[in-house]
This record gives structure tokens, C-alpha cells and sequence, in this order.
């Protein structure tokens, strides 16, 4: 297996995993594009509610109403309850990704709070943004560092490998999307790392 | 001994259902198409990746040793778990198991209870005990829905409604909601996605099974497309992972790679949408508090096959259902006929110990020795001996079928034949002796017999010398001696054409129509004297090449298993097919040329014994070699006659393998080609009977161009 493939090559094989698969790929360059990124998928969708988590996220707080025209809610700065409350009806959860596997086209995140894996769960689209920093090649590296993860500590952690949106195919075998997850997966791939990131 | 009370019921139950499934075209239509496919994109799959043959080496490799130290595991896994405030329960059998649950659920005040699908708690009737104590449970992995709504049990181990057309399903889904549904699979997942959204967010308890679970970090491990098994660990305030001691592997690493195998081996991809790794329970949504984590390591018989030599390796199963895919009679039948709670193939052995070994007895004639099961299990478990281990103890139990116990001697029957041809010949063709045959003994009139031929191969062989200088000793086995020794004369032709000096060591018939009704003994007892006779060439020099794929398999996979020794690894390591020892020659650059090709192209069809020892055919590339076009036909199971069964009165056997034949003989005549070339001589009886186009061996036709005039 190589591992050596440049940083170009690496992004190309993942972005063509996540596609192959259905998964929506955008590199982008810095934080307004993000923010552009997700104001037009909430117009296009016109979606209402957009769920926002992780840290440095709570910055697209910031973003006039203009760009992103429905409701914004983050986990930083609202109640536990208020927040769980919203995400059951939001349409799309924003949230970091802690490492991109480019083989498998797989984001990891790891959590210790089910509200916050219920943002990329709960809503119709899962928004997910990777800074290219977290990208490796194979799966194998990704699995080292989750066993590094596991070993450390003893702690309770939910790590999630998300490779594709949610499907079945179930109902005469025909391949549906948005079985109880998201329906569609959105991977933003960030050329910086995010603004007090992880 | 002949079937016992027991026995007759059982079989009788059995045959009804073999009627009944055998007429059910449309189930029959919808679980052809649910298996369709699977294994051609599985193995695309793995030869696509860089270290496909990697995984499945180390895949094996982990799995034995998990199971070699499954107690150290349970105790490393319990530790590690605990350590991270998981609380561990051990139940030794499914009632303890469900006695747990209930206590749990009676704990938390559970109201509403949401459970993933797991086939450890189908295999303990957990659902069912829960409903009984009043507790509402919900399954929702929509497949499990479906199942659950049609108050039925899982016919397949990865796709539950497999069975089940969009039409039925739509009925169910239209009698809940009390509203008329368009039956269109987008339609049912939404309505299935919004109703049970309401239940994922109200739930007390979740119940998940695990694939994998980890013992250095006390971690499990979900595999999931719907995102079902995520919310189940995610919302509740209690969940309870239920998992078969034999799931827990030594670290994340091993985990990762089974992980990898299972996913590719079931569905053909690199991962699935989602993988959820859990360790402990995380902070709630709604409460700011941990989730209460409980798991319950079930044992439930898996010790008892852990210390059965004879039945250690299902333990290795990965539960990627790969066997009922390729399998012919599961894919004609589905898992409620195949099946007792774990269907399929691999179902049979996990059916003799977790739940009974009459439950596993009574489906175990389903079984028709095939051998594809095993060819595409990614733990290379011999599922077929499995099974015939399974039958043998049910009839020492129960006794056995006439016809069974008749056709465990049908290589003394063919000799008898031969040596009464061509009077039995003329009588096979007498209607009237053949409805006498099939009152008498339950051999069907409509299936023809091979002509019986009284001057044998070996009859011919015997003043004939071989003078080349490669030792070769033949294995003709019964057809190609006593049916048609055509092959066997042309066997020698085409290895004396490429210089080898051929011998005929002493041998009977393979003895493997015994096993297919699991009579071990008599199958050992050919084995006990093939295997040093063969073994004497061996030393001498010689190797091994057989002209009948079933021969092969049995000196290559089945002997070595059945005799456990060094002499039948010795005769497996030097045994071939006479196409794999030509390959060989040609690979050497020994090969000599074959004459230009006179004939026309012809069809192929590669016998599932052959697909089970080499997982590929060697007889395509030395016909291309000699220019011949062989056309190789696309199926992805067994031809359906199986040796002796498809010789069996109706729904004993020839009603099934004709249906299972079926999608053959119209893909071979749709190919429009003028004759068939299989090595199988069963195979070719059974094209020949489907299809009236002439079959041969590929030997035969090599031979007859070395042999042509223009040459």
C-alpha cells in the first residue's frame, strides 16, 4: 500500500470515495467560504434551522442574517435542553470532523456527549467540515490513532466512522437514502484548521 | 436404521415446505433477485484492494486465535469495559440472558424500548420474552420492522425481509398506519423513518447488538447503513449491548481488519455508512448525566462448540451471510424453510448448538453438499462438513430415509449396472421399470440415468503402457470408468501427448454420495483406502490428477479433514485437476501446443466443486489456450442436481434441483450456442436433462482435436 502520496493525490482519493458513494465534496479555502458554502445549501434547501457544534463552529454565529436566512443555533452558547429541543427539528447539523481516512472516504469523529453526535445524526443533512490537516491515507492510521484514543484513557467515548448517508435497502432491495440518519452528507474539506480548533 | 417417529414427522414437516416453496414463484422470483449479484461484486471487491488477500489471511488468523482464547478474552474484555463504568453480565444460556434484560428494563421503569437489530437476541427469542412481560419493544432497523409487522422471524442474517416483495411490504406498512401506501420503497423508508423517529426520542432503554467487541479497551462495535443502531446507543437513558462471547477480539487493530472482511464479504464495499464505536456511556442530550451502559456477554451452547473439535470452527463465523447468498437451496427456499433461527448454510451448526440439534437436523437435508459455501466464507470454514456432521448425529438419533440409505451405496449400484449392461441400460429406458424404481426405491422416473458401460475404463487401461516421463497417477473415480470412459481415455491421451508417464494406483469411487446424506463413515472408509494407495504414488514421484471435480475435492479439501493425516495432506499437496496440472506444465513453458481449434464456440459452466477448491475454473484457460471459445455462462450457484439428490422422487429432490436449475437452462440456451463443456459429470446429466443440448467434458473435446485428422 502507498503511503506516500502527496497531499493533491490524498485529497483526490478521498473526495472520489466520498462521491462514489453518493456524498457531496467541496474544498474550500478559508472560513467565509464555509459559511457561503452552508447559507446556500440552507436557501436552496430552505431550510429553517441549521444545529451548529463544535468548538470554533460558534464563529458562524457571527454571519449576518443575510447569508444564512434561518435559525442558528449552537451548542456553545445555549442551554443543554433549548439546543436538544431545536436540533429535533433542525434540517441540517453542522459539525467537525476529527480525521478524514482518504481510502475509505471516511470521516471519524470522536465524542463524549450525545448531543453532540446527535448533530450528525438527528438532521436530514450533515454538513461535516475536515481541515486538511486531519486528512491521512489509509484506514490503518486512522485505526491507530482510535486505539491510542481508547488506551489513554478510560473515559466514556462514542467515536463515529461516517462513510456515506444514511440508506437502506430493505423495501425490495432497492437502495433509499435517509433511512433514519442524514440523507445527505456534505464534506467540506478546509485549507486552514478551524479558529480555536480542537 | 430406518426414520424414527420424530424422524418421519420432521421429514414430512420438511417436504411440505418444500412443495409450498417450490411453488411459490413469486417468493421464489423475489428471493432470486435479493441473492442475485452479491458474490461477483464481493470478489470485485476484494481484488480491487491492494491487500485483499491480506485481510482474509489475517481475518483467519485472528478469528482462530480469538476463539483460542475466547475465556481469556471475556475476562479482558469485562475488565476493561468495567473499568470504564460499563456494567458486564454473563449469562451462561438464553433464559438467564432474557431474565437480565427484563430485570434491567424493569429497572430503568422502561416505558418504550428501541432495539437495533441483533441476531444474538433473535437466537434467545428476546422480543418475544420482553412482549410476554409486557414489555414494548420496537425494533428498528427497518428490515427488522418489516419482520417484526409481519410477526416473523429474520429469513436472512444481513437483509431480515429479503423474502419480501415491495407489495407485501407496502401492505404492512398501510395496515398500521391506516392509510393506503403507493408501493414504492422511497414512500415506505420515509413513513418508516418519520414514524419511528417519534420511538428512537422516547425511548427508556436501547437494545443493540455488537459485531466486533474489543478487549484491551472494553469497546463494542456497530456496523450499520440505516443509522438506526447510532440513535439506539444515542438517546436513550439505558442501553444493553447483547453479544455472543466469540465476538470479542484482542484490540482495535484485529477489530478493524474483521471489520473490514465482514463488510466487504456481506456487501461489497470498503466500509459501510456508518461504523459506531462505543465505550461507556456518554453524557445524555437531555440530561447532562451518563447513559447507563450495560453488556451482556451471552454463551448460550458457544462453549460446548468451542469445546467440540468437530464444530470449533463455526465459531469463526463473521455473520457477512455470504454462504446463503451462493447457496442453491437457500436461495430457492429463503431462511424461514432454510432455517431455524440463524439460517442459511453456517445456520445449520449454529442451529445444533444454540438452539437444538433436532432443530438443526430437521433443515440439514437442505443442504446439498455443494461446497460453494465454503468457497466464499472469508473464514474458509468448512461449512460442508459442518452440515454433514450435523446429519450424521441426527440420524444416529433418528435413523435415516430409505432412499438416502440406498443412494449412500449408488457407487456399488453403478457398478452393478455397469456390469450388467447393456440389459441395464435397456431397463433404464423402460417407463415401466422406471416407475417400479421410483415406488419401490424413490428414485424419480423422470431423471435419466448415465448409460452404464460394462467395458470399463479400468478394463481398458489394464494392458495399456504409458511410456512418457512425467509420473502422473490417475484418480478416474466412478463416471469416467464405468459411465463414459471416453473421459478417462482421453484424460490419458492429452497427459500422454505432454510426455507423462500415467499409472493407476488401486482406488475405489470418492465415497462422497455417502456424505451428502451424511453417512461419515462410508465416506471415511473410501478416504481410509484411497489415501494411502495415492499416498504410495506420491512417494513414488508421482502426481495426483483427476478428471472429476468432485474427486478433486474430496482428495483435496474432504480427505484431509475426514482422515486428519499426514499421508492425506501429502495426496492433498500433490492432487490436481487435470486442468490445474496443465496450467502448471504450461506456467513451466511444458505445455505442449494444441492443434488449431476445428470447432465452433461453445458454452461453459464451471461446477461448484470446482469454484470450491480453486475459485476459478482451470479448464477455461487451457480450452482458450487450445483456441477453443469457450463462453463461460454467468451463475452464481449450483446447477441443483448434486450428486445423487436431484435423482430423488419429486420434493424430495428432483422437484428442487430442476427449480433450482432453472435460471441455468435459460441463461445456457439464451446463449444460443450449440454444446455445453463442463468437467462435472453430474453437472453434465443434470444441462443435458434441462436443456437437451449436448454436454461434454472438456477432455473430450481437447482429445478429439489432438486426435482430428486435419492434425
Amino acid at each position: 500500500m502507498s503511503h506516500n502520496l502527496n497531499s493533491e493525490d490524498l485529497v483526490i482519493r478521498f473526495s472520489t470515495q466520498v462521491k462514489a458513494v453518493g456524498g457531496y465534496f467541496t474544498s474550500l479555502t478559508n472560513f467565509a467560504e464555509v459559511t457561503e458554502y452552508v447559507g446556500k445549501l440552507a436557501t436552496t434547501m430552505k431550510a429553517r434551522r441549521i444545529a451548529v457544534c463544535g468548538a470554533g463552529l460558534s464563529s458562524l454565529l457571527l454571519i449576518p442574517k443575510l447569508l444564512i436566512p434561518c435559525d442558528l443555533m449552537s451548542r456553545a452558547n445555549m442551554e443543554r435542553a433549548d439546543f436538544f429541543e431545536a436540533l429535533k427539528s433542525a434540517e441540517i447539523g453542522v459539525t467537525c470532523a476529527d480525521l478524514g481516512v482518504a481510502e475509505t472516504g471516511t470521516l471519524i469523529i470522536a465524542t463524549t456527549d450525545e448531543l453532540d453526535r446527535l448533530v450528525t445524526a438527528l438532521p436530514l443533512v450533515h454538513v461535516a467540515i475536515l481541515p486538511r490537516s486531519k486528512l491521512v491515507f489509509a484506514l490503518d492510521d486512522a485505526q491507530k490513532q482510535i486505539s491510542q484514543l481508547l488506551m489513554n484513557t478510560s473515559a466514556a467515548v462514542s467515536i463515529s466512522l461516517i462513510s456515506a448517508s444514511s440508506r437502506t435497502s430493505d423495501v425490495g432491495g432497492i437502495s433509499i437514502l435517509g433511512a433514519h440518519g442524514p440523507k445527505e452528507l456534505h464534506v467540506l474539506l478546509l485549507d486552514q484548521d478551524l479558529p480555536g480548533d480542537l | 436404521m430406518t426414520l424414527d417417529k420424530i424422524g418421519v414427522e420432521a421429514h414430512d414437516q420438511l417436504i411440505s415446505k418444500i412443495i409450498n416453496g417450490v411453488g411459490d414463484k413469486r417468493r421464489r422470483a423475489q428471493l432470486y433477485l435479493g441473492t442475485e449479484g452479491d458474490r461477483e461484486e464481493s470478489e470485485k471487491a476484494y481484488s480491487e484492494l491492494p491487500n485483499g488477500n491480506w485481510l482474509l489471511q489475517e481475518a483467519r488468523r485472528i478469528k482462530r486465535q480469538s476463539i483460542e482464547n475466547l475465556d481469556d478474552n471475556v475476562k479482558k474484555f469485562t475488565h476493561a469495559a468495567e473499568a470504564s463504568g460499563v456494567h458486564v453480565h454473563f449469562a451462561h444460556d438464553g433464559a438467564t440472558a432474557v431474565r437480565v434484560v427484563i430485570g434491567l428494563a424493569n429497572e430503568a421503569r422502561a416505558r418504550r424500548i428501541v432495539k437495533a437489530k441483533s441476531m444474538t437476541s433473535e437466537e434467545i427469542d428476546l422480543r418475544q420474552h420482553l412482549e410476554e412481560e409486557g414489555l414494548g419493544v420496537v425494533e428498528t432497523d427497518l428490515g427488522e420492522r418489516i419482520v417484526q409487522l409481519a410477526n416473523q422471524r429474520p429469513s436472512h442474517i444481513t437483509a431480515p425481509a429479503l423474502h419480501m416483495t415491495v407489495e407485501e411490504i407496502t401492505e404492512l406498512f398501510s395496515k398500521k398506519l391506516g392509510k393506503q401506501l403507493p408501493p414504492d420503497p422511497g414512500t415506505i423508508t420515509a413513513v418508516a423513518r418519520e414514524s419511528l423517529r417519534d420511538e428512537f426520542l422516547q425511548a427508556d432503554v436501547g437494545i443493540t447488538g455488537a459485531n466486533f467487541a474489543i478487549a484491551d479497551s472494553g469497546a463494542i462495535v456497530i456496523v450499520s447503513n440505516e443509522g438506526n443502531a447510532r440513535l439506539v446507543t444515542a438517546l436513550p437513558r439505558m442501553t444493553i449491548s447483547i453479544l455472543g462471547s466469540e465476538k470479542i477480539v484482542p484490540n482495535t487493530a484485529d477489530a478493524f481488519t474483521l471489520l473490514q472482511t465482514l463488510i466487504l464479504s456481506s456487501a461489497a464495499r470498503k466500509l459501510t455508512s456508518y461504523v459506531t464505536i462505543v465505550r461507556g456511556g456518554s453524557k445524555l442530550a437531555q440530561s447532562d448525566q451518563p447513559q447507563e451502559q450495560h453488556i451482556l456477554i451471552i454463551d448460550n451452547g458457544r462453549s460446548r462448540m468451542l469445546a467440540d473439535p468437530n464444530f470449533r470452527e463455526a465459531l469463526y463465523c463473521l455473520r457477512c451471510g455470504a454462504c446463503m447468498d451462493i447457496c442453491p437451496t437457500f436461495r430457492l427456499f429463503g431462511g424461514h424453510v432454510f432455517g431455524h433461527i440463524y439460517p442459511g448454510p453456517i445456520g445449520i451448526p449454529w442451529t445444533e448448538y444454540t438452539a437444538t440439534p433436532d432443530a438443526a437436523g430437521q433443515f440439514a437435508p437442505l443442504c446439498i453438499s455443494c461446497g460453494l459455501c465454503q468457497s466464499v466464507c472469508p473464514e474458509d470454514i468448512n461449512i460442508p462438513l459442518l452440515i454433514a456432521q450435523v446429519k450424521e448425529r441426527y440420524t444416529q438419533r433418528h435413523g435415516q430415509l430409505s432412499i438416502n440409505r440406498t443412494l449412500c451405496n449408488y457407487e456399488t449400484f453403478v457398478g452393478f449396472a455397469s456390469a450388467t449392461a447393456p440389459i441395464s441400460n435397456f431397463l433404464m429406458g423402460r417407463k415401466a421399470f422406471r416407475r417400479m424404481l421410483q415406488s419401490l426405491l424413490g428414485l424419480d422416473a423422470r431423471r435419466p440415468f448415465p448409460p452404464f458401460n460394462r467395458h470399463t475404463f479400468k478394463k481398458w487401461y489394464r494392458p495399456h503402457t504409458s511410456t512418457g516421463s512425467r509420473p502422473v497417477a490417475y484418480f478416474v473415480d466412478t463416471y469416467a470408468d464405468m459411465c463414459e470412459p471416453e473421459i478417462g481415455k482421453a484424460v490419458i491421451g492429452i497427459l500422454e501427448y505432454n510426455d507423462c508417464k500415467v499409472t493407476l494406483p488401486k482406488q475405489i469411487g470418492s465415497g462422497i454420495p455417502a456424505f451428502l446424506y451424511g453417512d461419515m463413515k462410508r465416506t471415511t472408509r473410501a478416504a481410509e483406502f484411497n489415501v494411502p494407495k495415492l499416498a504410495e504414488s506420491v512417494r513414488d514421484g508421482c502426481e495426483i490428477v483427476s478428471s472429476e471435480p468432485t474427486a478433486t475435492y474430496c482428495l483435496k479439501e474432504l480427505y484431509p479433514r475426514l482422515l486428519d493425516s499426514e499421508e492425506a495432506r501429502l495426496v492433498a499437496a500433490h492432487s490436481h485437476d487435470l486442468f490445474e496440472y496443465l496450467l502448471q506444465l504450461h506456467d513451466k513453458g511444458k505445455l505442449r501446443d494444441f492443434p488449431r481449434a476445428t470447432m465452433g464456440s461453445v458454452a461453459y459452466y464451471s461446477p461448484c466443486h470446482t469454484r470450491s477448491v480453486y475459485g476459478k475454473s482451470n479448464a477455461i484457460e487451457i480450452l482458450k489456450l487450445a483456441g477453443i471459445d469457450a463462453r463461460p455462462v454467468r451463475y452464481n450457484t449450483c446447477c441443483g442436481i448434486a450428486g445423487t439428490f436431484g435423482f430423488k422422487k419429486g420434493p424430495e429432490g428432483y422437484d428442487v434441483s430442476m427449480a433450482i436449475g432453472e435460471t441455468l437452462f435459460e441463461r445456457l440456451k439464451t446463449l444460443g450456442l450449440s454444446q455445453v463443456l463442463t468437467e462435472s459429470s453430474v453437472c453434465k446429466m443434470q444441462i443435458e436433462h434441462g436443456t437437451s443440448l449436448p454436454v461434454n467434458h472438456p477432455a473430450v473435446v481437447l482429445w478429439k482435436q489432438l486426435q482430428s485428422p486435419r492434425n
